[in-house]
């Protein structure tokens, strides 16, 4: 962090973050378990290394869910983009509509949710539930289907979704994932043709060995992109189903060792607050996570290359889920800090000096 | 001074009254003239002018307004090449990728597959240097099998450079080609836009908030539109590069086709559409039966 540039100190320092979205990952609770599920979502909630964790079936309050609505609504660093994600947040359909209609009422003109279209079974049912959620507000749906997904939701069942959102007229995301051995063209291969073709959109990803997928996938199967990259720009007020916030729903929302705020027990003015009061998470979004490797490598962590990781939310993952290294690393932050501000008033003093 | 007082309306943007938060994006639609080399339009100083003047006002308004945290958003240019690399597009693009890096944006190219092909070594250097974001790939159906190799090279190329591919075209095509089943393309996020997207169907409930479809959009003549479905109707036009920011805004709060807020909110206000009314257009279906709309007016 000694070697960044004076605009880029003047950003750090300054500049406020933004995020893109509110992002409710409202359970962890799902109707699958798939391999690659980041999460570790299952029936009973999140699970690490098979077994139920700690809080993994809590679910997020209602009334908790509709106040932050509440309060975003009125946050000018939040764009009006209200997501709902889970676990599978369509297990309590009645739920979603009723948030979609009251963060509609609220003016968040982007309603979308995350699913993985289970409840479209037939095509009546898709029918009956996607026109209730246009009329709720919904805008578009991000749709995930690819090799694990398929064992819990039939490609039938997909087919259905996206017709029945071309109907009404909500967009279709497609979200896929592949691995060496699974790509997407054998997940396209599946899906009906037609339907494909009209489809708003289809975004492709590699899986990355986090959560569930670092247990079950064969290391070698994982494709490996590097840790380099800053996310300043593409940050999400995400909160999780303990109620905690964080600033991304990519990896980072699923850590406990650098908090900002619970909403059960903050407002999110007060935890955005504290996102941007953070010298840590202020160096990994505006300069980078993989800034953080060399002093942790320094301060004697056995740190891989930043080429070894999948990509720079693995490493954040990695960090922030280790309580010693976010410790460590608040520590040399302050460190950092301080003897930048003796280098400050070392050159004050020198450069008075020479006008005297 | 509030220069957009009806924006204000608690229920609908309490927080964000100015457009140009909306306004995320900035489309080129450019054209060549004539047959002549370089002579793309719109005129890139042109565009760097205005550009440059509305991120002077942006400052103004974000020390005014005590860092309001969204006049500080970078923007993404969108350009559209009509032409391949000697016919123009390469002179145009190395014009304006200094421009908007200046800017701090981020810079998405599109080009049909014909025209994209064989970049020369100008071009590979603005895609090494990362001065290009996004590359999108129009694809002709079917893909001439002559130029399968070369899009792969190309898409292979992208990648190296950590610039994001993006492909439009039909899906079975796609898979016909075997594209992808590429490695390197499964390793990697990339974007397919199918070809029939938005076509065809006619949604029972089409209209929905306007605020995801705004941009800066920009044609040949370097008249400004609120987005693409309006753009070419004169009475919609939101300004030209050659007028201030002040101006333009004044022109949105005030618009006399346009009402803003109403698109904000809840998109426009459209009679029901002839049942008979099929999309075979490449814009959403609400942005065709608009269009027809401000059209009849
Ligand atoms: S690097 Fe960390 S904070 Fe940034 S998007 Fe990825 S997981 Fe989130
Ligand atoms: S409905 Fe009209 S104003 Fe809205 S995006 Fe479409 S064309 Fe533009």
């Amino acid at each position: 962090m000694r070697d960044l540039s004076l605009t880029q100190r003047v950003t750090l320092a300054n500049k406020p973050l933004g995020f893109n979205a509110l992002v409710v990952e409202r359970t962890s609770r799902c109707n699958a378990r798939c391999s690659i599920c980041y999460q570790g979502s299952s029936p009973q909630g999140k699970e690490q290394r098979g077994e139920e964790s700690p809080r993994g079936g809590q679910d997020l309050a209602p009334e908790l869910i509709r106040r932050a609505l509440l309060e975003g609504s009125r946050l000018d660093c939040l764009n009006k983009r209200f997501h709902l994600a889970g676990g599978e947040a369509f297990l309590d359909a009645e739920l979603c509509l009723d948030l979609f209609s009251y963060a509609h009422a609220l003016g968040y003109y982007d309603i979308t949710t995350t699913t993985n279209g289970f409840w479209a079974k037939s095509l009546p049912r898709a029918r009956s539930l996607t026109r209730r959620m246009r009329e709720a507000g919904v805008t578009s749906i991000e749709l995930s289907t690819d090799h694990w997904h398929a064992p819990f939701v039939k490609p039938a069942t997909i087919n259905h979704c996206m017709q029945a959102c071309l109907e009404c007229g909500i967009a279709v995301n497609l979200r896929l994932l592949a691995t060496q051995e699974h790509t997407h063209a054998a997940t396209l291969a599946t899906l009906d043709p037609d339907l494909l073709n009209h489809t708003s959109r289809i975004t492709c990803g590699p899986v990355f060995a986090v959560g569930r997928a670092a247990e079950q996938i064969d290391a070698d199967d994982f494709f490996r992109r590097g840790a380099e990259g800053r996310c300043f720009a593409v940050l999400n007020l995400a909160i999780v189903p303990s109620g905690d916030v964080f600033p991304c729903c990519a990896g980072m929302d699923h850590t406990d060792a650098l908090l900002f705020g619970n909403i059960a027990s903050h407002s999110l003015a007060d935890i955005v607050h504290n996102m941007n009061q953070s010298p840590l998470f202020r160096v990994v979004s505006y300069a980078g996570v993989a800034r953080l490797l060399k002093p942790l490598q320094e301060m004697g962590y056995a740190m891989q290359a930043s080429e070894a990781y999948g990509n720079m939310c693995d490493l954040c993952t990695t960090i922030f889920s280790d309580h010693k290294m976010v410790a460590d690393l608040t520590r040399y932050n302050a460190q950092t800090e301080s003897e930048q501000i003796r280098l400050a008033i070392d050159y004050l003093l020198n450069a008075s000096t020479a006008c005297v | 001074m509030n220069i957009l007082p009806h924006l204000t309306d608690p229920s609908i943007t309490a927080q964000d009254p100015y457009p140009p938060w909306l306004f995320r994006d900035i489309n080129l639609s450019t054209a060549t003239e004539g047959q002549g080399k370089g002579s793309m339009q719109p005129d890139i100083p042109a565009f760097a002018r205005w550009l440059f003047a509305f991120q002077k006002w942006q400052s103004q308004r974000f020390v005014a307004e005590n860092n309001r945290y969204y006049l500080m958003l970078g923007r993404r240019v969108h350009v559209q090449l009509p032409c391949s690399w000697q016919e123009g597009a390469a002179a145009y693009l190395q014009q304006l990728a200094p421009v908007t890096a200046r800017a701090g944006h981020a810079l998405t190219v599109r080009m049909a597959l014909e025209h994209a092909l064989h970049p020369p070594a100008e071009i590979c250097t603005l895609l090494q240097n990362k001065s290009i974001q996004k590359f999108l790939f129009n694809l002709p159906t079917p893909i001439p099998p002559q130029q399968i190799a070369p899009l792969l090279e190309m898409v292979e190329f992208l990648l190296a450079c950590r610039v994001m591919p993006i492909l439009l075209g039909d899906i079975n095509n796609l898979l016909r080609s075997g594209l992808l089943h590429n490695q390197r393309l499964n390793a990697a996020n990339f974007t397919l836009y199918p070809s029939q997207r938005h076509m065809d169907y006619c949604p029972t409930h089409p209209v929905d908030s306007c605020a995801t479809h705004f941009s800066w959009f920009i044609d040949r003549n370097g008249d400004i539109y609120p987005c693409g479905g309006l753009s070419g109707i004169a009475s919609c036009r939101l300004g030209t590069l050659q007028e201030g920011m002040e101006t333009i805004l004044q022109r949105i709060a005030q618009h006399p086709v346009l009402n803003f807020s109403q698109l904000i909110q809840s998109g426009p206000l459209l009679s029901p559409p002839d049942p008979a009314l099929v999309n075979r257009t490449h814009i959403p279906y609400k942005c065709l039966l608009h269009r027809r709309q401000i059209q009849r007016l």
